[in-house]
């Protein structure tokens, strides 16, 4: 527990290291509280300005027919629209319009496509333009009008790699947070499921979505959230994960106090229960609080199948949890002071096998312990078709081989292999990193005393 | 410590830390602390002294019910006045260090028995003491959630229990009934292993349906006197009572008969299990004893006290120099306990019925 | 700061405070399976101690090492032992306890038994046994042609044979316990050598010895007396009897398995206790060489009441001989104490048993006989 502890803070502080460059407040692009002038020649030079040496950042100069040929400018970023719906749906239009109209504002209510904002400070709409809106100035306006018609690169609906079920939806939340709302509320068509948009981050301005149901959720719980989220003070979030880290308390404990999934359907499950949920642009996982331990060992799976067997595979996965964390202790700690606990029929065989080990039980399971993680490792990091085959040869080969130079006794390979079995039998994946880890605290005090 | 006033114990919770307060090192003797004066009807003793507890605690919680939101010090000090409060409080603590060095020292004289003969005994003590603290140091709610998992896991250990009833035979235990008026002399002896209930006194600001709390007090008391009288009833019924009445340790021999498919030897098991039971007693009073003497010095968190005290535990877990003595000390503590706890209650609620003290909602204060 | 360091100092205090005092290292081990104690024949207060462990490793010739000493106590004999020994020598995994019948019938098996529930780590349901007509070395150090290990082929003989029914449970716990309570005495099981006197092949089951309250084995019961002990006792699980009973004019050889039984045993005092034992057998699968049609009722009841006296006669037989060893085996005492205990607190149990009166009624219900309507026609 107390190295976990000491592990933690370390993890705390590099994660703190995040937020830490506070002094320099704000963009460095876009001077503070610049405001936007009417004249279109001085906008542009001073948009030029911010957008210097940004080259995937286009101006197009364009003369609106019907605002008595007023020079306007059109911004986007390419690779984050598509140009044709651009030309289609903005630009045609504009110049396309034949009656009178004086204002932009008017203009635009004839704009198909997309949700229309208007902005005078540039600090505000510099941003928007890099993330794939629209900006359209005119001369004699000092407003900007901002079209939203971003099309993000992005993967589509595909299954989840990391929670598979053999009953059960197959869609998995993808890297875009419309798509993954849209999952959500396509499940859920209810106007008491609350959407509430915020920014996240100084320089990434990540669309963060606090998703209850304001019937079902505590509303202190949603105040609580809704502040921890405001009190956010990053330069960036990358994922949900540094958001969950930075929302927590500051206790120390290795196991996750927040669920993180990428089905929709476990999304709906807690949200149904009066459980918050976070999405957030750029990350496939959705952040359920709070959570509790028995959410490690739930998957929505249970609530698809005969109650029977979910109440089995629970149990199952109970066992699981502590299988993972004390049956390597507890084989060593038998094997080393309690020979009595062991029946007869089986100490004999056990003692013989340990015969000629070289180790002593507790280096023999920190040993084979410590292999076993390797392997998980490897497995995960090696490219997709190499890492079952390898991980396959590390077990079968390097057991076989371990075992027949009598460096460990196969009982123990046994236990290791049952306890690394159980240990991916819990769901939830931050906690089974949590439990994997906490064996090791375990393991040498078992072996101690 | 993230105690708002919306926390609090859960009625299961609330039990939880009652069980635990009580259920420990008394189970370890009661088999023949009990026998020797009532014979093989001992476990009728042991349902009397149940409802012995169960008056006690009924005083306590009539004093407990007139000041909803004080705990011992405070209420003291607001009845007695400061100085006697103060006095009144400071006896509680020590009792409470007492009887929670106590458990430790039953606990140690049998791990040292069973399993770690050659582990000196002060590096064992260093590190139970070390998780007390750990624990103790935390709020009270932590402690509460702890307790409830632990009473969940103590299910188990009800398990562990029954696998050597193959053995049992109910001729040791008739005639029922049939020792007469020494069931009622064995009454005290047993009742002693029921101290523990009067944590009340610093939890009960804590309970959140303090309307039930009489309900959930006689299930707490319930289920120890069930504990307690099945224990006794099943290490007679194995064992029989003149074997039981020769063994100091009756419910480790007891336990030594159960083998299962994968465990030869059950009582080792049951003996870290229990060991986990008397340190949750050991806890429970450790930290009343350290929440009343912060309240006494107005600390808001009891941190500083909780280490201060551990060396106090560990000298007075150091006072018996042996088994024969520990045993006597015990004996002295229980006989002290109850003349102590309820004179304390009732004092308290006398004088708080002279002054007209009440804070209950609907009365004046 | 101060937080750190005192992390840093409990991890340290975990790798220091912690040790290894109690190592017991499952290889390092010797694990007496089997203890022998014998008579000295030179020094009567000395006895012959013999403790046999498996060898483990495969370089070994011998399957088991078997040590014999000369002690005064099983703690003297512990420390004789650990002193030949490569292995730390321990107790836990002790399966049988052989003692030769002088020494159980000295007494001296209740001083050892009691010395070895002072044991921390004996196992509690070791089987207890008394060797009829050799010395406990010489059972332990047997080989026989199919389980060269004579220890754990004596602790399967006994485990099977309690299983069948053949043999009555008799393990170290019980032998305490009944030692200890009042009203019933311990009972151990019995061994005898097969072969001949200069070649010894083997061993068998072959009874069960009876103890007084004095702990003193003061007599046996045969083999086939074993089998009603168990069906007054209800201690083995499966009960089997073979018996002969004589159908008109002949002797027949008739088998079977109890069902169930069920015991009533009633107590008067007058001058002297009377007990009365009232058993109800219920007999199933009964196997009997005959010509009678077994289909016919009459022929059913007529057999159920030759077997009830045949029964009848064997308990009662079984009672008279324990009443003259002052041996209360069937815990009939339990019964008096229950029913008169006050009459039974002053009394010396083992005298009154002695003169008590114990009348035995059986009565048997055949369920089903065999598999053919007439067995022997």
């Amino acid at each position: 527990m107390i190295i976990l502890g000491v592990f933690n803070k370390l993890l705390g502080a590099v994660k703190a290291g995040f937020g830490k460059n506070k002094g320099e407040a704000g963009s460095p692009n876009a001077p503070a509280d610049k405001m936007l002038t009417k004249n279109i020649r001085i906008n542009e030079q001073m948009l030029r300005q911010v957008y210097k040496d940004c080259d995937d950042v286009k101006f197009k100069r364009l003369t609106i027919p019907s605002m008595n040929n007023c020079r306007a400018l059109v911004v986007y970023t390419e690779g984050l629209l598509e140009l044709d719906n651009m030309t289609r749906d903005i630009i045609s239009p504009l110049l396309a319009e034949p009656e009178n109209k004086r204002k932009i504002e008017d203009v635009t209510q004839l704009i198909a496509a997309g949700e229309i904002s208007f902005s005078t400070q540039l600090r505000h709409f510099t941003g928007e333009i890099l993330k794939g809106n629209i900006a359209i100035l005119t001369d004699g306006n000092d407003r900007a009008t901002i079209i939203d018609i971003k099309k993000a690169p992005g993967r589509g609906v595909e299954e989840t790699l990391q929670e598979r079920l053999i009953r059960g939806p197959r869609e998995g939340f993808t890297e875009v947070l419309m798509v993954n709302q849209g999952l959500v509320r396509r499940r859920l068509p209810d106007p008491k499921l609350k959407v509430i948009r915020m920014k996240i981050g100084r320089r990434s301005l990540t669309d963060v979505s606090l998703l209850y149901l304001e019937d079902v959720a505590s509303m202190d719980l949603v105040q609580e959230v809704k502040e921890r989220l405001d009190a956010i003070d990053v330069d960036g979030t990358i994922e949900t994960g540094v958001i969950a880290e930075l929302i927590s308390e500051r206790t120390i404990t290795p196991f996750p106090l927040h669920m993180s999934t990428e089905r929709p359907d476990k999304v709906i499950g807690s949200l149904l229960q009066g459980k918050a949920v976070i999405l957030s642009d750029g990350s496939p996982f959705a952040l359920v609080v709070p959570s509790v331990a028995g959410d490690w060992i739930q998957t929505p799976e249970d609530y698809y199948i005969h109650p029977l067997f979910a109440t089995i595979a629970r149990i199952l996965r109970v066992v699981g949890v502590f299988a993972v964390t004390t049956l390597t202790a507890m084989y060593t700690a038998v094997i080393l002071y309690h020979y009595e606990m062991i029946p007869s029929k089986i100490i004999f065989f056990i003692a013989r096998t340990r015969e000629g080990v070289p180790f002593s039980p507790l280096t023999e399971a920190l040993l084979m312990e410590f292999m076993a993680e390797l392997a998980r490792e490897a497995s995960i990091r090696l490219p997709g078709p190499i890492g079952p085959t390898l991980s396959i040869v590390g077990a079968l080969i390097l057991g076989q081989a371990v075992v027949s130079a009598k460096l460990v006794s196969p009982v123990l390979l046994i236990v290791v292999a049952v306890a690394f079995m159980a240990g991916s039998v819990i769901p939830n994946y931050e906690a089974s990193l949590a439990l994997r880890y906490l064996r090791f605290p375990i393991l040498v005090a078992a072996g101690f005393l | 410590m993230a105690a708002g006033k919306k926390y609090g114990f859960s009625d299961f919770q609330w039990v939880a830390v009652m069980v635990s307060a009580i259920l420990g090192a008394g189970m370890m003797t009661l088999p023949r602390a009990v026998g020797e004066i009532a014979g093989r009807d001992g476990w009728i003793s042991i349902i009397l002294a149940g409802f012995v507890a169960w008056t006690a605690a009924l005083i306590i919680w009539l004093l407990c019910r007139k000041f909803p939101t004080r705990t011992l010090p405070e209420m003291s000090m607001l009845i007695l006045g400061r100085p006697l409060g103060i006095l009144v409080s400071a006896l509680y603590s020590l009792y409470a260090l007492v009887v929670c060095s106590l458990a430790l020292r039953i606990l140690l004289s049998m791990l040292s028995t069973w399993v770690f003969i050659w582990v000196p005994v002060p590096v064992l003590l260093i590190l139970i003491l070390i998780a007390i603290g750990y624990v103790g140091r935390m709020g009270a709610i932590t402690l509460a959630r702890l307790m409830e998992i632990k009473t969940i896991l103590a299910v188990a250990i009800v398990f562990m229990f029954m696998v050597p009833l193959r053995e049992f035979v109910s001729l040791n235990l008739r005639p029922v009934g049939g020792e007469g008026l020494k069931i009622l002399q064995a009454v005290p002896n047993a009742s002693f292993s029921f101290l523990g209930f009067e944590v009340m006194l610093i939890f009960f600001p804590f309970l959140i349906n303090k309307n039930k709390a009489l309900k959930l007090n006689s299930i707490a008391l319930g289920l120890v006197t069930a504990a307690y009288a099945a224990g006794v009833v099943f290490v007679y019924g194995v064992l029989g009572l003149e074997y039981t009445l020769n063994l100091i340790w009756p419910l480790m021999t007891y336990m030594r008969i159960g083998t299962l498919p994968f465990v030869q030897r059950v009582d080792n098991m049951l003996l870290f299990a229990w060991a986990g039971l008397i340190i949750s007693v050991a806890t429970v009073h450790y930290f009343s004893a350290t929440y009343t003497l912060a309240t006494l010095s107005k600390r808001k968190y009891h941190d500083i006290w909780v280490l201060v005290s551990l060396p106090l535990v560990y000298l007075l877990t150091n006072v018996p120099s042996n088994l024969a003595e520990t045993f006597v000390f015990s004996e002295i503590v229980g006989m002290i306990g109850y003349p102590f706890l309820l004179g304390m209650a009732v004092l308290l609620l006398l004088v708080a019925k002279i002054r007209g003290l009440d804070e209950r909602e609907g009365k004046k204060t | 700061m101060i937080r750190f360091l005192f992390t840093i100092f409990l991890c340290g205090l975990l790798f220091f405070a912690g040790g290894c005092w109690d190592i017991l290292l499952i290889e390092d081990l010797a694990m007496v399976i089997a203890i022998g104690f014998d008579v000295d024949p030179e020094n009567p207060d000395l006895m012959v101690v013999t403790m046999t462990s498996p060898t483990l490793s495969e370089e070994k010739k011998e399957p088991m090492a078997t040590v014999t000493v000369k002690a005064e106590s099983i703690d003297q004999a512990l420390h004789n032992v650990q002193r030949q020994s490569e292995d730390i020598l321990v107790l836990g995994q002790t399966n049988v306890l052989v003692f030769c019948e002088e020494f159980a019938r000295s007494g001296r098996l209740s001083e050892v038994m009691s010395q070895l529930s002072q044991l921390r780590d004996i196992n509690a349901n070791a089987k207890v046994v008394v060797v009829k007509g050799a010395t406990a070395q010489n059972v332990l150090q047997l080989s026989s042609p199919v389980e060269p290990r004579a220890a754990v082929y004596l602790v399967d003989l006994l485990e099977r044979n309690h299983f069948t029914g053949m043999i009555n449970q008799a393990t170290v716990s019980e032998y305490w316990r009944k030692h200890y309570t009042l009203g019933i005495d311990p009972v151990v099981a019995l061994i005898d050598i097969t072969g001949h006197e200069d070649e010894k092949e083997g061993f068998r089951v072959a009874g069960a010895g009876l103890f007084n309250s004095a702990g003193k084995m003061t007599g046996t019961l045969t083999d086939e007396e074993v089998i009603s002990y168990n069906i007054i006792t209800g201690d083995a699980p499966r009960r089997r009897f073979i018996t002969k009973v004589k159908i008109s004019g002949h002797k027949r050889n008739v088998s079977g398995l109890i069902e169930r039984s069920k015991v009533k045993i009633k107590t008067k005092i007058k001058d002297k206790p009377s007990i009365d034992v009232r058993m109800e057998l219920i007999v199933d699968g009964l196997d009997a060489d005959w010509d009678a049609n077994v289909l016919d009722p009459k022929v059913t009841d007529k057999l159920a009441k030759l077997l009830a006296k045949d029964f009848q006669g064997n308990i009662q037989e079984l009672f008279e001989k324990s009443q003259k060893v002052q041996a209360d085996f069937a815990g009939l005492g339990r019964h008096v104490r229950v029913q008169h205990s006050e009459w039974f607190n002053g009394k010396d149990w083992a005298e009154e048993y002695k003169d008590a009166d114990i009348s035995v009624s059986v009565k048997v219900t055949v369920r089903r006989i065999g598999t053919m309507v007439k067995p022997e026609s």
